[in-house]
């Protein structure tokens, strides 16, 4: 059976320290021997350990310079120093650099940060003008819209009163220099606004105003309500001529008669405004009926439906 | 006056580098008064003996400590780690200059004269110079290995922690390169200087 390794190779060293090769025990002198070659061998290393052993007593203390330690602290202080001190340093050195072709840098700089500020404050100025106009807006729009809300008692239409009366004013005069005679089969009544105006005035011959005054007649009978304003005017031309009907039947219509005639179509016309008017009138009036009955239909509900709640409040 | 101030020379490494993390001054420069003698030998005895270059790898150390004392390890020992990082120094540093650094100790070998007989004090010079010249033979590791253990006096676990390896490859590597550097140095074994004859040594 092999024999256990009682001691590895590197252990000879505490062997070499402490005996020499003749206090070895006959153990460790095998050992040893396994190693070395032979006892020189031991007792050269052991001289070699020992001596170094002596010497390294002998030597003298190395020291450092006390200037390295102070390089060495210098560097651990600055290490330690705080990093906006280092960061501004920095910014001072890109503001103001050494070499003056350097300049540009800072000075890109700066000028680009002014621009942007200008820009973002011109640019905040105008977000600000833009809301004022926005609401500006809006309220034109809502007042324009309260504007556009149609009311049903403004007429816009002009009136063709100016015209008749130029009419009757050249009618005198041409009745100051004209015969007193008249044919009255050319003559008709009829104002220069009434061609254009959805009021228009029919030209009545003086001929067949008695036909004319036969429908007048029965028209005369219809509610104002139900007629229309051409025809409301041909009713008031027509009622105005009505009363004189045998007269004319009989004898030639003098130019009093005719300026009678001019003043009864310009009174006519005047007539239609006011039909006119008396309908949009009407209308509005029925419209405010018609209003008032929904709100008092609504109101009804409401008082069925405060009824509805008393009732409700009582049960409970 | 001192009941509220910490003694920074009884604390351990460990607890001056959490002051350090949070920017204690003082933790800094007890960790550099506690390790700079140290350092300052190993990077000497690293670097070809030459004192000069040993501060400003001292001061490089202690200034990458400085600016980031977040990189150390807390899991680590602080001895360990910064052995570790002190190693890693000088093997850059033998990258950079390894041609020419490598046949500087060849070149001085050459030069060395024994001369045992001259004097006690003389004599350990010599060995001093030769033993170094020897190292510089040596691997990286095997000489970092060497340093660390018979001159810096550091423990075999320290050691195995610095190098990322078991114990026991550390106890392997010191007894080979114990057993080299005694069949080199064979003239400074006492016996052979009593029975023998002064020679002059070329490695």
């Amino acid at each position: 059976m092999e024999r256990r390794e009682l001691y590895d190779p590197e252990d000879i060293e505490q062997l070499l320290i402490e005996r020499s090769f003749d206090d070895l025990l006959e153990e460790e002198r095998a050992f040893v021997l396994r190693h070395l070659s032979d006892r020189n061998e031991y007792e050269r290393m052991r001289a070699l350990l020992l001596r170094m052993h002596t010497d390294e007593e002998d030597i003298p203390i190395v020291d450092a310079a006390p200037s390295v330690r102070d390089r060495v602290m210098d560097v651990f202080r600055a290490q330690q120093q705080p990093h906006w001190r280092i960061w501004l340093n920095g910014v001072s050195a890109f503001m103001m650099p050494q070499d003056r072709s350097g300049y540009w840098r800072p000075a890109l700089a700066l000028g680009s940060l002014v621009l942007i500020t200008t820009v973002a404050l011109i640019g905040i100025g105008n977000m600000d003008q833009n809301e004022a106009v926005q609401l500006a807006e809006l309220k034109v729009e809502s007042s324009k819209q309260e504007m556009e809300k149609p009311t049903p008692t403004t007429i816009q239409e002009p009136l063709p009163i100016a015209g008749a009366e130029q009419k009757i004013a050249t009618l005198k005069e041409e009745q100051a220099s004209s015969p007193s005679t008249f044919d009255t089969k050319d003559m008709t009544v009829e104002s220069e606004s009434d061609k254009n105006s959805q009021f228009e005035t029919p030209a009545v011959p003086l001929a067949d105003v008695a036909s004319i005054n036969d429908d007048a007649e029965d028209r005369s009978s219809a509610s104002v309500e139900e007629v229309s304003p051409s025809a409301a005017f041909k009713f008031t031309a027509s009622d105005t001529v009505a009363g004189g009907r045998d007269a004319l039947a009989k004898h030639h219509v003098t130019s009093n008669e005719l300026i009678m005639n001019g003043t009864t179509a310009t009174g006519s016309a005047v007539q239609a405004q006011s039909a006119l008017l008396f309908e949009i009138g009407t209308r509005a009036k029925s419209d405010g009926k018609a209003s008032r009955r929904e709100k008092k239909a609504k109101a009804e509900e409401m008082a069925d439906a405060t009824e509805f709640v008393g009732l409700l409040r009582a049960a409970w | 006056m001192g009941l509220f101030r910490t003694d920074h020379a009884t604390l351990s490494d460990e607890r001056l580098m959490e002051q350090i993390v949070r920017g204690d001054e003082r933790a800094f420069g007890a960790l550099y008064d506690r390790y700079k003698r140290k350092l300052i030998t190993y990077f000497s005895r690293m670097l070809w003996n030459d004192r000069e270059r040993a501060q400003d790898f001292l001061q490089e150390l202690f200034t990458k400590i400085a600016q980031k004392p977040q990189s150390y390890d807390p899991s680590r020992p602080f001895s360990t780690w910064l052995y570790s990082v002190a190693n890693n120094m000088c093997k850059n540093e033998y990258r950079r200059e390894g041609t020419r650094k490598a046949a500087v100790p060849h070149l001085q070998a050459e030069l060395i004269h024994i001369q045992p007989n001259h004097g006690d004090g003389v004599d350990k010079a010599n060995f001093r110079d030769r033993l170094d010249a020897e190292l510089d033979r040596l691997e990286p590791d095997h000489k970092a290995t060497f340093v660390m253990r018979y001159h810096e006096d550091m423990a075999i676990k320290e050691i195995a922690g610095v190098f990322g390896i078991s114990e026991g490859t550390v106890k392997s590597r010191l007894f080979y390169t114990l057993k080299k550097l005694a069949e080199r140095l064979n003239e400074f074994d006492p016996r052979t200087l009593n029975h023998g004859t002064p020679r002059t040594v070329r490695s």
